[in-house]
Formats: C-alpha cells, structure tokens, sequence
C-alpha cells in the first residue's frame, strides 16, 4: 500500500454536498483533494461501502494469537509498527505501575514530534541519548521506590523472609513483569530475571551480594524499565492465512492498543485479567471494555489532551498564569461535552457557556464572575460561542504582536478541516509582514493575495482569517487593528469589518458563524473522525488503508451530530482493531 | 570466571577471550580502552562544534560583530569582546572581564552559502527560504533539501571527527542548551534542534537526539567516576555490576524479539540495539578515576525546570516565559565537555546552543526582555549584539577552560584541540525576499569563529580573515584538519581548509 500524504475525502462525504463543492472548488490549491468530477469516478467509495457492511459481534483474535471465527476487514486494516512510550505515556506508565507520582521524563527523553500528535512512531530513531535517558530515568525510578517503604511494599507485594528469598521475588518478577511488559512472562523468563541469563546475575545473586532483597528488587525495575518491551508497544500476533502481511493480534496486544488510545498508559490488572481470560476477543467484548475505560478520569485526560494537541493549545505564547486559564477553559469544556453531559461532540463549536475566571472573563469582555477560580458564563450577547472563541484557538498564529489571517486560515484549513496546503514557494518570505508600498490597514496589506499566483491557495485562506480579526491573539475583542510602532502610520484607524468567508460555502462573521457554517457542512465530522485515526494508528500519513477507516467512521457516524465517546467506541469495536498490517 | 562476588557477565568474558588473541591476559585486554587512550603519551585530539539560531546583526542597523581590521590583533566589536580581556557589556548574562583568548581564537568573515537562484541548489548550497535551510550545509558541507527542514543530507562534522578520532568510551557527545523551542502552538517537536548526523552501520544517515539534561550529561559521563575512598569505590563497582546485569538481560532479550520482527519493525530495534552496544561499551570502559586535570566535576543536581513558550515581544516586558535557566545549563554542559576531554571520556563534541529562529527570551541573559528572533526583527543594534556576544561568551569560555586544564603530558587541551561556532545567518542581502539593506535573514556575510591550537591552528595567534566567496564549512573544514580528521580536505560537498588560519 502507497502511503499518500494527504487525505482524499471528496467521494465519500456523500450526502455531504458541500463538502463535495469545497473539493471541487479548491483543486488548484490544496494538495490534498483533487477535482470534483474526477472524485466522482476514482472508486473510493465503494471499498467504503462494501465494508460498512462489515459485521460487528464475530471474534477477532484468541488470547494465545489464533484468528477467530473473522475475516478481518483487509481494506482497513492500518499499517502498524513499534511505538516508543511518548514522554507523557512514559510518565504515566510508571506512575501506574510503580504507583509513583515523580515521574518527570520531559527533560530527559528525546523531545516527540507533533504532527500534530505525539506519538508518530514513523518519526522515532533510537539514539544514544534515548538509551542513556532510559538508564538513567530507570535507575531514578528504582531509587524512588526503594526510598518509599510504604509504596515499595505495595509494588513488591510479598514480605521477604530472608535477602535471597526466592519465593518473594519470585512473585515480584511475575507480578510486576506482567504490569511492564504488558504480558505474562514465561517460566524461562522468570529465571532469567532471579538467576540472569548465563546463570549468574541475576536479582538474587545481587541481592545476596547486598544482603538486602530489595537491591534484588532494585535490578529488576532497572532492567523491566529498559526493556524493548516496556519501551515500545511490540505487536506480533498471528498471521492470517491467505493474506499476507496481516496478523490477528494477541488478547493482551488488543489490551495494550485499547489502553494507550483510550488511557494513555498501560492496561491496569483488571484489563490485563481480561486479556488473560480471552475476554477481548470480539467486537462485543472489546466494545464492553472501552466502555468501562471510558469511566475513568485517564480517559478524560488522554481525550482532553488529544484535543489539545490537535487544535494546539498544548504550548501557549503567553505568560503561563493566561496560559494556563486558557488551557483549562477549552479542557474544561472538552470534559463537559464529552463526559460530564455526554453532549453531542459537536456542542464543543456550539456551547453558549464558557469555564473562566475574572482573569479571562474581563480579557473576554465578559461580566466577571467575581471568582478568582473559574466558573462556567454565559458568553450573552457578545457573538462568542463555542471553542473557537476561546483565547486557546485564538492563539494560533500570531505574528508580529498580531494576529496573522494566514496563520489562522491555514490553521482552519489543515488542521480543523483536513484540508492540506501546499506549501508557498521559496521566494515568499512568511516571517516577514507582508506590506505592499502605501498599505496601512491590514486588509490592504493583504490584497497582494488576491492576484496573481497567490490567489489560488489564499483565497481559501485569507477570508477564513479575516472572519476572525475582530478577536485578536489574547481573545480580546477589538474594533481597530493595534498600531504598529516599528511603522510611521497609524494602524489604529483601521477599523475591521471582520468578514469571513469559506469559499464555495458561505460569509460569515466570528468564529460563531464559522463554527455553525462548518457544522452545516460536514467539515467538522470528517475531520476529527480523520485525526483520530491518526491518533490511533500513530502515524501522520494517512494512506488508503487509513482512509476506508475514516469511511467507516463516517458511515456509522453520519454527518450529523454523536458523541466522541461514542466514535472511540465505534473505532475499537470495528473488527480492524483487532489486526494489524506489517509495514513494507 | 570468578571476578569479586559475581560471575562474569557473557558479553564480557567473549570481549576477553578476544582480547587473548592480542597475547594479553584477559582482565587486562579489558581494561585496555582507557590505557590505550593515553598509550604512548601523546595527547589525542579533540574537535568541538557549536553552532547559534541567529544571524549576526539586526534589520537595518550595521552588525556589531565583524572587525574593521584584519589579521593579527583584530579589533573587537561588542559581540566579540568576551574573547579579548577587557570589560564586558555590563547585563545579567554578560557582565565582568573577558575571557582573554584572543591569541587563540580566529574569525572569519565575509562568508557565504550559495543560494539556489532558479537552477536548483547548488553544491554546498540551500534553498531561498532563509531559516531552516542553513544549519545543514556549514555542518555537513551538503547542500540542504528542497523542503524547509533543518535535516543535514550528510555526516556532520562532528561525526566525521568521531570517527576519525576514535573517542572512547563516548564516541561523540551531541549536546543543546536551549531547553525547548518555546514556540508555542506553532511547535513541531523532535526534528528541531538537532545537529549530529552519523551514518549507521547499513549507511544510512541517522539523526542524533541531542542531550538538553545536564542532569542526563554528567550521570553518562561521570555517574561511574571511581572516586578515592575505598567504600566509595566499592559501591561504585557493586552499582555499575548492577547496571551491567540489567543491560546484559536488556541485550538478551532484544536478541531474542528482533528476529520475531518485520522488517520495518527489525531496523527499529536493530538500531536501538547499536546503541545499546553502545551503552555496554561505556559500562565496560574503566571509569574514569582522576588523573592529571581529570577529576570528577560536581554534581549539578536536578535540572532547572522547563518554561512555557515565548511570549511575543510587545515592548511591554516578555512575562518571563521562554527561558529555562540556559545560562546555568550552558555553563554545566560546557565545563562537563571541558572534563569530559581531560579525562579522555569522548574527543568530539557538538552543542546546538539555540533553535533555528530561536525564541529564547533574552531578558535574563542581556537585560532586553524579548525573544531573540523579535530582537533581530525589531532592529535592536546592541540587544541583538550581545545576543551573539552571549553565544561567543560560552565559546570563549570554552576555550579558557581548555587553554587552562592539562592533558597527562602536561600540556595544555587546547593546544590538541579545534573549536568553532557558527551561527544560522549573516547580515546583509535577503535571497528570499530579493531585498538589498542590512537584513538578518541573509546569508551573506557570515562568519565563523575558530578556537584552539591543534595542529598548528592559530599558531602565531589568532587573526580576523575577510573570506568573500568562501564558505562557512571551509573553516569547519579547517578545524577538521586541525585534528587530523580529514585527509582530502573536504566536508560533503565542500572542499579547502583555509591555509592562512594555519600562519
């Protein structure tokens, strides 16, 4: 299967006309859609249609890797391949395995790639600096544990009767290597770890050394925690006869993709107990226990943070207490729609209501609500609505202690609405404002785009932008551009009209109107349904395999509103999760 | 094989049996790396490489940078003066007298890297996109991709100079000061901020994670330091028997699950497996131990938190976000490589001061509180000179340090030693924009500074060479020279050392 960089939804949009109209419309920018009538013809539909008529309830996998009773899906079964632990699942793996709180790896790990997500295993390349952070934050965690008796005890799970007690570390190892590995270890294994691989070495050799158990202990959380098996999620599985490169995953490999999309982190015992039951063996059982995961403040953290890193408020450019209350404004509401109301997703572009203190409230225009904590308010009459009225989205792209209507259109296009860009030619300078000779206001300054080659791509983004102008990059509102103070003229006499518009769709003004005119088409469903397939699969580049994913979430979805709880169920329920596809 | 309390871990003994094959006794064939570092009592060399995110003089005002003479005794220009004696800029990061290495450290100036102007890229060369482009072509003398990125389409100097200089138990270190790009929603992570390359072991060119922990840097170079006590010594030895045992199974199992792999999946764990090789190879080597100038740094305990990013300049104040204590972490990174050369622990090394278009915030390092991307735009004259001057300042630091410890045979490091520092862009001519003036995004213009002894470098002091047409990896070129590590004269596509640092 060719990877292809970009995503071809036209076809499939179906009913979706507008979304049809965009593709038709934009093909002389976007790289990613090509012309309308050719998306008629290109067949992409069909494989779509063929397997939404896939069933549900027939079993996957056996626990011990044997396919089930299913086909697999073969036209949506992703390309899969080792995934390091990003830095935040490496935190909050140890914190559940050694129940330890201290983990702070950020400084340590080689830094993950956002494109936008963190775990894009295609750009991972082990270095020297990974595997001595990984020995060193191995070693830190080892220590920590050992300097807390009350937690070691609770980790270790036995009381040893003597420094060498073999029965004790025994049921450490198996125990704790089953937590770590995400698997039961096997009787040779458990050798190794107590006696080391020629014999000697091993946790009792070093712990008699010592006379203390737990330097025994010791040496086996130094060793779990740099194995490959710790460190990246491993998925072999059993291949399946007749197609070639397609494997049913393990029980405990289905556990482990369950738990770090749904958690973040490693499957807990009772998963692992399930796994080991052969309980996630069909799209019933998996279905069961999403379900249950879904119950569970991890879930709220890693579906709030896969919305921050999508729509990129996980860094903010502004002092950290502005920072912060924007960040925990838009969790707040991603936690409400999702889980505390279980709104229809699509209530995160429509709420009325947002969770701010006076700090926000007054840079909002909003009555204070008098509380230094914050508190949900009725945006009123201000035109606000929704996440796009948040300073976190409004943050994006500002340049030059302004707002850029291009940083903010392209950010719209390609990452609200999956619509990739070309890039610019090499010639355009995009650190620099753009000032045409005598241009004072920034509509002005712009116009240079609406000619010549420029305009092909910036007429899909500017107008997206400038429907946005009245909010500048702090999520104030304003009615005239700031003055410049590196320029003579006075910017400050530019009123702005702030009209947006999506070209082939309709005007708008704000980021209300934009939001609801999105919703209308379809641009919103599409979209998130792709990036959470990226999410999913941990990689960026979204080929054909992808694509009949996202089909198929279209399919179940439809194009108007469901809940997000109810598509991250629809996506691990589909027989695809249970398979992987080898890489070429 | 009885060896203290424990039985010899596998890998170990075969590395001694294949010593046996070189008539030695086995334990002391494993000892053999360090002694074989200082055999025969000539001092090896070292290469060092840094290299800055900014150009050297803001929009529309002149660089304060460059000398106005040239040759011996070149004049010193604000940026420049912590390399001479005198006083420096007084503000937090700068402030106090230079570090007098003038005699040591040469400039080069008037440099270019040629700029695809409708052809294609031309050797050596990148495209008209000003920011990423440049980093690429001075460290590895290829010409960038098409693609903004930042990624060399080569071997880094700094690799080459490892592999020529056969640094152990460190091949290279790969080191960056600034903690995080501080960007904020624009950040893309990982592939930023990067400066090693290498070519593994199938040929492919492989990026290097630089280290950003001084915390991680000294527990990798010095964590196993034997120190004098006994008691000490001995739990030293009883943890690193630990720490082998753990990598010993690590290694074991790795072998055991690769080849249960695909392909794609198998290269993965076949290069974490390299590079667990190695971490063997550093257990193995014998900790350093303290000799001559060689002795164990002071620990710098945990590392100053990471902030949030910048804050845009707004001539109101940046809200002290963007800045992670970068001074501190310069100074620890700088002075652990110094110790890290004395005790013959690696013989290359490459620090990535700051990002690409860096945002650093600059007010506690020179008082302007701004980032220092905003500082160069906003054409602050002396705030963007003494953001280069806080570059050079680590560099001359550097260079004192090593001018000031001794190798066993009691001669100076930097008299065996080769160090530049590059930074991103020049002063002048924007190919991007196709605009004249005194512009930051231009790469024209461009200097490089070289520090050090090594082979007969600056041997009659250090000099300001004016360059025009020259290229800024000809004088990485020459610094690799200075060592020994190239014969041919050539780094990628860029061929020529610069005889006249050699004078």
């Amino acid at each position: 299967v060719g990877a292809t960089t970009n995503l071809d939804l036209g076809p499939k949009l179906g009913g979706r006309a507008c979304a049809c109209a965009i593709a038709a419309v934009l093909g002389g920018c976007y790289s990613g859609l090509s012309g309308g009538a050719d998306d008629e013809d290109d067949g992409s539909g069909s494989a779509a249609d063929d397997a939404a008529g896939d069933g549900d309830g027939s079993s996957g996998a056996t626990s011990d890797g044997e396919p089930g009773g299913v086909e697999p899906p073969v036209d949506r079964v992703a390309r899969s391949g080792l995934r390091r632990l990003t830095v935040r699942e490496y935190d909050d793996t140890l914190r559940d395995i050694l129940l330890d709180d201290g983990v702070a790896a950020a400084q340590q790990l080689p830094v993950d790639s956002l494109t936008p997500f963190d775990n894009d295993y295609t750009h991972q390349i082990a270095s020297g600096g990974l595997i001595d952070a990984t020995e060193y934050l191995a070693a830190r965690a080892a220590d920590r544990l050992l300097a807390d008796s009350v937690r070691r005890d609770q980790v270790v799970g036995c009381q040893p009767a003597t420094p060498d007690d073999e029965a004790c570390m025994r049921t450490f190892v198996a125990a704790f290597g089953r937590r770590a590995l995400r698997r039961p270890l096997s009787e040779d294994e458990i050798v190794e770890y107590l006696h080391g691989t020629g014999g000697s070495g091993g946790a009792l050799d070093h712990a008699a050394g010592a006379g203390d158990f737990f330097v025994g202990v010791d040496t086996i959380v130094r060793t779990m925690l740099q194995e490959p098996e710790f460190l990246y999620r491993v998925e072999i599985g059993t291949p399946i006869p007749g197609e070639p490169g397609v494997f049913a995953l393990s029980s405990f490999e289905v556990a482990t993709r369950l738990s770090y999309l749904v958690w973040g982190t490693t499957p807990d015992d009772s998963l692992l107990d399930l796994a080991e039951a052969d309980g996630l063996a069909d799209t019933d059982s998996v279905r069961e226990a999403a379900l249950d995961m879904l119950d569970d403040p991890r879930a709220v953290a890693r579906i709030a943070r896969f919305h921050a890193m999508w729509l990129g408020y996980v860094l903010l450019p502004h002092t950290a207490e502005l920072s912060g209350a924007m960040q925990t404004e838009t969790t707040a509401l991603v936690e409400r729609v999702v889980f505390a109301d279980q709104r229809p997703w699509q209530d995160l572009f429509r709420s009325s209501e947002t969770f701010v203190s006076d700090l926000l409230a007054e840079q909002y225009g909003l009555p204070l609500p008098g509380s230094t904590e914050p508190v949900w308010v009725d945006y009123g009459e201000t035109g606000r609505q929704g996440i796009l009225s948040h300073g976190s989205f409004l943050s994006i792209g500002a340049k030059f202690n302004d707002t850029s209507p291009v940083q903010r259109g392209k950010f719209v296009r390609e990452r609200l609405f999956c619509q990739p860009l070309e890039e610019p030619p090499d010639s355009v300078d995009v650190d620099q404002p753009v000032a045409p000779e005598g241009a004072v206001c920034k509509v002005d300054r712009f116009a240079a785009h609406e000619v010549g080659n420029c305009a092909g791509c910036h007429v899909q983004i500017d107008p997206v932008g400038f429907g946005l102008e009245n909010y500048d990059q702090f999520g104030r509102y304003r009615e005239f551009e700031p003055d410049n103070p590196e320029t003579e003229a006075d910017e400050s006499q530019c009123a702005i009209e702030g009209k947006g518009k999506l070209e082939g769709i309709g005007e708008f003004h704000g980021p209300g109107e934009l939001s609801d005119l999105a919703i209308e088409a379809g641009l919103l469903n599409a979209c998130v349904m792709t990036q959470l397939v990226r999410f999913t699969v941990g990689h960026s580049e979204i080929d054909e395999l992808d694509q009949q994913l996202v089909f198929m979430l279209l399919d179940h979805m439809g194009d108007g509103d469901f809940r997000f709880d109810e598509l991250v169920l629809e996506l691990v329920s589909d027989d695809a999760f249970r398979f992987r596809r080898e890489e070429e | 094989v009885i060896v203290g309390k424990f039985r010899m871990q596998r890998r170990t003994l075969l590395r001694g049996m294949a010593g046996a094959v070189l008539a030695l006794p086995a334990l002391e064939i494993m000892e053999a790396p360090r002694a074989q570092a200082y055999g025969g009592g000539t001092p090896p060399k070292r290469f060092v490489m840094m290299y800055g995110g900014m150009s050297l003089g803001a929009d529309g005002s002149p660089d304060l940078v460059v000398p106005d003479t040239s040759g011996l005794g070149y004049d010193l220009k604000r940026a420049l003066l912590p390399i001479g004696a005198g006083d420096l800029p007084v503000n937090p990061g700068l402030g106090g007298q230079g570090y007098d290495v003038q005699d040591s450290v040469s400039i080069v100036t008037g440099l270019s890297i040629p700029v695809d102007t409708g052809g294609g890229i031309p050797a050596g060369g990148k495209s008209r996109e000003f920011h990423y482009n440049g980093i690429g072509p001075q460290t590895s003398g290829m010409r960038a991709g098409a693609a903004p990125m930042e990624e060399a389409m080569g071997p880094t100097a700094d690799q080459i100079a490892a592999d020529a200089l056969g640094g152990y138990p460190h091949a290279s270190l790969s080191y960056r000061v600034q903690a995080a790009t501080y960007v904020g929603n624009n950040a893309t992570g990982g592939a930023d901020g990067r400066i090693s390359y290498r070519r593994d072991s199938d040929g492919n060119l492989q990026p290097i994670d630089p280290v950003f922990s001084p915390e991680l840097a000294y527990a990798s170079l010095f964590g196993a330091f034997r120190g004098p006590d006994p008691a000490d010594a001995a739990a030293a030895q009883f943890l690193l028997q630990r720490r082998k045992s753990a990598i010993d199974l690590v290694h074991h199992k790795l072998e055991a699950l690769i080849p249960r792999l695909g392909m794609a999946d198998r290269a993965r764990l076949d290069r974490h497996l390299d590079e667990i090789r190695g971490l063997e190879q550093r257990l193995d080597a014998i900790p350093p131990t303290g000799e001559g100038d060689c002795a164990k740094p002071p620990d710098p305990g945990a590392d100053p938190a990471v902030a949030g990013a910048a804050v845009e300049y707004n001539g109101e104040g940046g809200g002290g976000s963007g800045y992670s204590d970068e001074e501190l972490r310069a100074t620890i990174l700088f002075d652990l490589i110094a110790m890290a050369f004395a005790c013959d622990q690696t013989r290359s090394a490459a620090v990535r001061m700051t990002f690409t278009q860096s945002f650093l915030q600059m007010g506690p390092l020179i008082g302007v509180e701004s980032d220092l991307h905003a500082i160069g735009h906003n054409g602050m004259q002396e705030g963007y000179a003494d953001g280069v001057g806080w570059h050079v300042k680590h560099f001359a630091r550097l260079i004192a340090k090593l001018r000031d410890m001794h190798d066993i045979d009691g001669t100076p490091l930097l008299d065996h030693t080769a160090v530049v520092l590059m930074f991103e862009g020049g002063h002048g001519y924007d190919a991007e924009t196709n605009t004249d003036g005194l512009l930051a995004h231009s790469s024209e213009n461009m200097v490089v500074l070289i520090g050090g002894r090594a082979g007969g470098l600056n041997q009659s002091g250090g000099r300001h060479l004016v360059m025009p047409g020259w290229h800024p990896a000809n004088v990485v070129v020459s610094a690799l020279h200075a060592v020994g590590a190239v014969q041919d004269e050539t780094l990628g596509e860029v061929q020529g050392k610069i005889p006249e640092l050699f004078g």
